[in-house]
């Protein structure tokens, strides 16, 4: 593939994307998120066309329509949510895309057999009469392999395949992956686990902000090398915060524990204070902030605010009371889009702005919808608007705003600048700044280390579902990688 | 389809913000008065049109409730069950103590436990709604044949039917129960924070729950509410017909009740329509099934015309929801 460039309307999700593949030879794919993994690799799978550039298979160039062409090249993908029919057996499964079949009757022999020996090649001894209902994730992952397998691929994507695999099974996926590259299939793997590159990968392509970067072989490259293509280099940040905070703990956070969402995690959080959490995706640091306001299950484990000066264990109840959750998940979490903006502000107010007998006062709901609006300077043409027609940036804000009319004392951000456009990133940092300098405590949740450094006072290191260190507020650029890839490395031996 | 309703409606330059959906329904209203006017003018006559709405009373405040339910994201097959069952053990009481009142409480009370118990299941076991309901319904429903041995209940007090056939003004009482249900119901979803919850419940669970609504209680309470209006038509169909049997609640019943709504306008997948509009949908089945009366029609052949009527709305609405996303 060369010079790939794509466009979704004004955003450019490929700039200058370039990869090559060998016979027999497993290139890692790595960026951050919304580098442009997934685009490039669904372009490649033939799910969507680029706007520029050309994709050479054996120096002969190729156009792909759809994924059924792309799998006549020999072209095959995995994808990170495994496409699975869990009341199907294990042959059908693989077979699901072309059964074989004589004047519309399928052979369960035939299956039955070829299935057996694909599976076989794979290493892998599954019964093909076995429901996958009943099978551990690793295994619904050789059944998706032996799928693709029965294209006859020459080249596999593999979208994330160990997140949800044990370590015993990731062992399994990599002898497996070790069978394919000498059969001379080309496999392109991604991950978020810098480790498990040095494992199974020949190369390493590091994408960022659309564009391939770097292409290395893997002896020529290392873990914080890798981290530090991948996070890109930090033009000289500017702290938007003064020093001076107040040393009153606000909240404090002692061993909580959630299944297997949280490992362990203890930490506290200052009156005013921007409390970075650095981590990288699927480390749990989404989970971490959910589980303290009870969103994901009761968690084990101490949750302490300070009242009247004293600190008080809380439940998880209370704390979601005077917390604002601003969820990584807009649209599925933070705004309800064909609902208009009135009503969006008024949901988590509906006491403020009714009155006896629970009636809507409709002046005080108008009142509250016009004050965000002006507050954030939100573009609407009137609060009646539905928020589906706002752009991101503006529904974010919406988020933001009905949060802040309920005054919380906590503010969790997880990501709450993805996907929108510079000029409104600057501004949700703003606002955030605003409110931490009027004493709201923040854990802010970014996978952008510019943005995470210009604000945070201070940085809490997650990995692998663990607290595993604190960083003060002037931690360079270096530490902050360097802590994550050492955690990294530490968790893989 | 949608399109090119508004369409022809600019065609015909009437500008409009309407919902293309009241827009349909609007215009097979007017079809069937238009139909009505040419074919049997006696229709319009004052007394007939007091009549229709006597007759709409029972499924308007079925369908009242049911909107109630789906705009919150549910349904509920049990009503109609849930109103004959209701009728049944408030006339026992009736008949055995001779009070009134209570009687018409036990409705009431039968009503609302009935509508709890689908609420509970729902909201706080997680059960899917048709399912629930659908049990429900076939156990009311089993419970009523069985205490009846399918033998309408007669000789409730003299009293009973004094007071629910007198006419005020003219009308008759289940008219005026039926506009105070309507009106209460519609200030309750559109003015309450009750109403407003279950809009923003029907259109995403998800982003209520992190904006701290309480999704289980106002799933439940919408449950209870339906199973109230169940309890309240149960006393006006035992008023209107002078007895009170199984099959007051038969399955015909219930496809009143969802044409009814998906036609006034209810989405079925929730979050959107008017209980009004549910209200309206109620006396335009009302007035089809007169029209097929009228033209010696049979009965089958009106459930089978029903059916089509939900399979087009709901596919408008869902063309709707598409164009909207």
């Amino acid at each position: 593939m060369q010079n790939i460039k794509k466009t979704y309307g004004p955003i450019t999700a490929l700039s200058n994307a370039s990869i090559l593949l060998k016979e027999g030879s497993v290139v890692a794919l790595v960026g951050a998120n919304g580098a442009g993994k997934s685009t490039l690799m669904n372009i490649l799978g033939g799910i969507t066309a680029q706007d520029d550039g050309e994709l050479l298979v054996n120096d002969k160039k190729v156009n792909f329509n759809s994924p059924v062409d792309a799998a006549r090249y020999g072209i095959q993908f995995v994808h990170q949510e495994l496409s699975i029919f869990k009341t199907m057996t294990v042959a059908e499964n693989i077979f699901i895309n072309q059964f074989p079949a004589q004047f519309g009757i399928i052979s369960k022999q035939v299956i039955e057999s070829t299935t057996k020996q694909l599976l076989a090649e794979l290493g892998s001894n599954l019964n093909p009469h076995h429901y996958v209902e009943s099978l551990s994730t690793g295994d619904c992952q050789m059944v998706v392999i032996a799928r693709a397998m029965l294209g006859n691929p020459k080249i596999l994507i593999l979208d994330e395949p160990t997140s949800s695999l044990s370590k015993y099974e990731k062992e399994k996926l990599n002898l497996v992956i070790g069978r394919l590259k000498e059969a001379g299939v080309a496999i392109i793997y991604i991950t978020h686990f810098i480790s498990e590159i040095f494992e199974v990968c020949d190369s390493v392509t590091v994408m960022r902000n659309g564009v391939t970067i770097s292409s290395q072989a893997i002896h020529e490259t290392d873990n914080s090398k890798i981290i530090e293509l991948m996070l890109g280099d930090v033009a000289s940040i500017e702290k938007k915060r003064k020093k001076e905070r107040s040393e009153n703990i606000f909240l404090k956070v002692d061993k909580l524990q959630n299944e297997n969402k949280v490992k362990e995690a203890s930490f506290e959080l200052n009156k005013g204070e921007i409390l970075g959490i650095w981590g990288l995706l699927g480390s749990g640091r989404t989970e971490l902030v959910r589980s303290i306001i009870g969103l994901d299950g009761e968690p084990k484990g101490t949750i302490l605010i300070s009242r009247h000066g004293k600190l008080t264990p809380v439940s998880t109840e209370y704390l979601s009371g005077i917390t604002a959750y601003v969820s990584e998940d807009r649209r599925g979490e933070g705004v309800l889009l064909p609902m208009s903006v009135l009503k969006n502000t008024a949901l988590p107010n509906l006491k403020k702005v009714s009155g006896n007998l629970g009636m809507i006062m409709l002046n005080k709901a108008r009142n509250l919808a016009t004050r965000v609006i002006n507050s954030l300077s939100i573009k609407v043409s009137n609060f009646d608007q539905t928020v589906g027609t706002l752009s991101g940036g503006n529904q974010q804000k919406i988020v933001f705003g009905k949060w802040l009319e309920t005054e919380p004392d906590l503010l969790i951000l997880d990501e709450p600048t993805r996907g929108l456009d510079i000029s409104a990133k600057g501004e949700i940092l703003k606002i955030a700044t605003d409110l931490a300098n009027n004493g709201v405590s923040i854990l802010f949740i970014s996978s952008e280390l510019e943005e995470l450094m210009k604000i945070s006072d201070r940085y809490l290191i997650i990995s692998e579902r663990y607290v595993v260190a604190e960083l003060p507020g002037d931690s360079t650029q270096d530490t902050l990688i360097s802590a994550l890839s050492k955690n990294v490395q530490g968790s893989a031996a | 389809m949608v399109n090119m309703i508004t369409r022809i409606l600019n065609f015909g330059r009437i500008k409009t913000k309407l919902n293309p959906l009241f827009l349909t329904t609007g215009l097979m209203f007017l079809a069937a008065l238009i139909f009505l006017f040419l074919n049997s003018p006696e229709f319009f006559w004052l007394n007939n049109i007091v009549n229709i709405f006597n007759q709409c009373a029972v499924l308007a405040i079925l369908s009242l409730g049911m909107s109630i339910v789906m705009i919150g994201g549910g349904i509920d097959l049990s009503l109609p069950a849930n109103m004959a069952l209701s009728a049944i053990f408030g006339s026992t009481i009736m008949i055995l103590t001779g009070s009134v009142p209570l009687g018409c409480l036990i409705m009431l009370i039968s009503g609302v436990a009935i509508g709890s118990l689908n609420g509970f299941a729902i909201a706080r076991l997680r059960m899917i709604p048709f399912v629930v309901t659908l049990a429900t319904m076939t156990i009311c429903g089993g419970i009523s044949v069985w205490v009846t041995n399918s033998v309408s209940i007669f000789n409730q007090p003299e009293k009973f039917f004094d007071i629910f056939l007198a006419r005020v003004l003219g009308l008759p009482l289940s008219i005026y129960i039926l506009i105070i249900c309507l009106i209460m119901t519609q200030i309750a979803m559109s003015f309450t924070r009750f109403g407003w919850m279950v809009y923003a419940v029907g259109t995403s669970p998800s982003v209520c729950k992190v904006s701290r609504i309480p999704v289980k209680q106002v799933l439940f309470s919408t449950y209870v509410l339906a199973g109230f209006l169940a309890g309240v038509s149960a006393i006006v169909v035992t008023a209107r017909l002078g007895s009170a049997s199984a099959n007051i609640g038969n399955d015909s019943v219930i496809l009143d009740i969802v044409t009814a709504c998906v036609i006034g306008g209810v989405s079925i997948y929730g979050g959107k329509g008017r209980p009004v509009g549910a209200c309206l949908g109620a006396v335009l089945v009302v007035i089809l099934g007169n029209i097929l009366n009228l033209l010696e029609i049979s009965f089958f052949i009106g459930l089978m015309l029903k059916g089509f009527l939900i399979i087009f709305f709901v596919s408008l609405d869902g063309l709707l929801v598409k164009q909207n996303e």
